[in-house]
């Protein structure tokens, strides 16, 4: 699938920016995703295989838009909805 | 290329400490060593390729997930290793692929086979499922072929039968609920505080003055931190997985990231800066996010120590000496 996530080789998104001893987990959202990671975990919900094609799925658009720990809260809804435990 | 996003891992803390040892085969590794890989090489299918053998990445974009990158598609490459039979986790009867493949560079000039305007000299290694992999010459012209026999890694899939997925009411899981926020609280403390760089520098240190802990990665594929005794456990339940039954070989083609030696990325390393350009130009994307790339330094045994922690180093340090 020529999805937006296969950007490897890519132009145009400029220099890296590092910083210096930054955070573990920089914001809030990082946080809340290592809490909800083990609970998702153990109910069956999460697991390696099955976190990687919804995230493939993610519009391009709103892709580009969110931070990492964004789209890692995008693919535990949908990975949810998908198992019937909440709805949409 | 392996998928960034699905890099969460199992959640492991690291222990380094003295592992015991129950099977009285594991205290002689010889041992263990030859009947353990014979025992597993039966398991799978003979690998199509061999070490040296020339090949063509598949040239597809099939719908859903594939591990066959844009940028990998419809390259030549040479054969550098076969890992053997993985098991995809995940999944409840564990599908088998076989084998990696792990070049992409054209053969001949060392030029990367991402084109000219590429970073030179800095080939792309890469772990290929086999299916992804076509070979590039006639069986007869093969090119150096070793006739290196396969060594095959079995893993066990994650069991699903210890947990109570279908009631979710039951006391059991009502008992399992108290105790998950405490464990949750524990697993972002445990990356916080436990995990992190300072478990990979303790391996590279120990590497410096303990040769027989140093020859252990050219030994095994596991690379030394697994037989160097570092443990994983599971914050989530402070359980272990049963022996036999813990992970193996994954971070090959699944999980990339090794966040038992030195924690999560940095944010950089996630950006889509560092993600589009550290394909056709790992130094460059490295030096431009202000850290240097020291050449790696040699061991006296010829094994390479890892010189910089972060992977923008990996594809440069695995190339031919410059």
């Amino acid at each position: 699938m020529n999805g937006i996530h296969d950007m490897g080789g890519m132009h145009g998104f400029g220099r890296v920016q590092r910083e210096e001893n930054e955070p573990v987990f920089p914001r809030a959202m990082g946080r809340a995703r290592a809490r909800d990671q083990p609970r998702l975990q153990r109910a069956a919900v999460f697991t390696s295989t099955r976190a990687v094609t919804p995230s493939s799925g993610l519009e391009p658009v709103d892709y580009l838009r969110s931070s990492y720990y964004e789209r890692w809260l995008d693919r535990n809804i949908r990975l949810l909805v998908e198992k019937g435990v909440i709805t949409p | 290329m392996r998928s960034w996003s699905a890099g969460w891992p199992s959640w492991p803390t690291v222990r380094i400490r003295p592992r015991r040892t129950r099977d009285p085969q594991a205290a002689r590794p010889d041992v263990a060593r030859r009947e353990g890989a014979d025992a597993v090489s039966s398991a799978g299918p003979a690998p199509r390729f061999a070490r040296g053998d020339r090949v063509l990445t598949r040239h597809d974009a099939p719908v859903g997930h594939t591990r066959l990158p844009r940028y990998a598609r419809g390259k030549p490459g040479v054969i550098v290793r076969v890992h053997g039979t993985l098991h995809l986790p995940g999944h409840q009867r564990p599908r088998t692929g076989r084998a990696a493949a792990r070049a992409l560079q054209h053969p001949l000039r060392r030029r990367p086979a991402l084109g000219a305007s590429a970073e030179p000299r800095a080939p792309v290694h890469i772990d290929l499922w086999e299916r992804y992999l076509e070979p590039a010459a006639p069986q007869g012209a093969r090119h150096e072929r070793h006739s290196r026999r396969s060594r095959t890694i079995t893993t066990a899939s994650r069991s699903r039968s210890s947990r109570c997925a279908s009631a979710r009411s039951s006391p059991c899981c009502r008992e399992e609920a108290g105790r998950e926020r405490g464990r949750s609280t524990a697993s972002v403390g445990a990356y916080e505080q436990d995990i992190g760089p300072h478990n990979g520098a303790k391996v590279v240190a120990r590497a410096w003055v303990d040769p027989g802990y140093r020859e252990r990665p050219a030994r095994g594929r596991h690379g030394g931190h697994r037989r160097a005794r570092l443990r994983r456990r599971r914050p989530s339940g402070g359980r272990e997985h049963p022996r036999g039954a813990q992970p193996r070989g994954l971070h090959a083609l699944a999980r990339a990231y090794p966040h038992a030696l030195i924690g999560l990325p940095p944010v950089w390393y996630k950006s889509f800066e560092y993600r589009s350009r550290a394909v056709r130009e790992p130094r460059v994307s490295c030096a431009s996010s202000a850290s240097t790339c020291p050449r790696a330094p040699r061991f006296a045994s010829g094994t390479r120590a890892p010189s910089c922690a972060i992977s923008c180093c990996r594809s440069v340090r695995l190339a031919p000496s410059v």
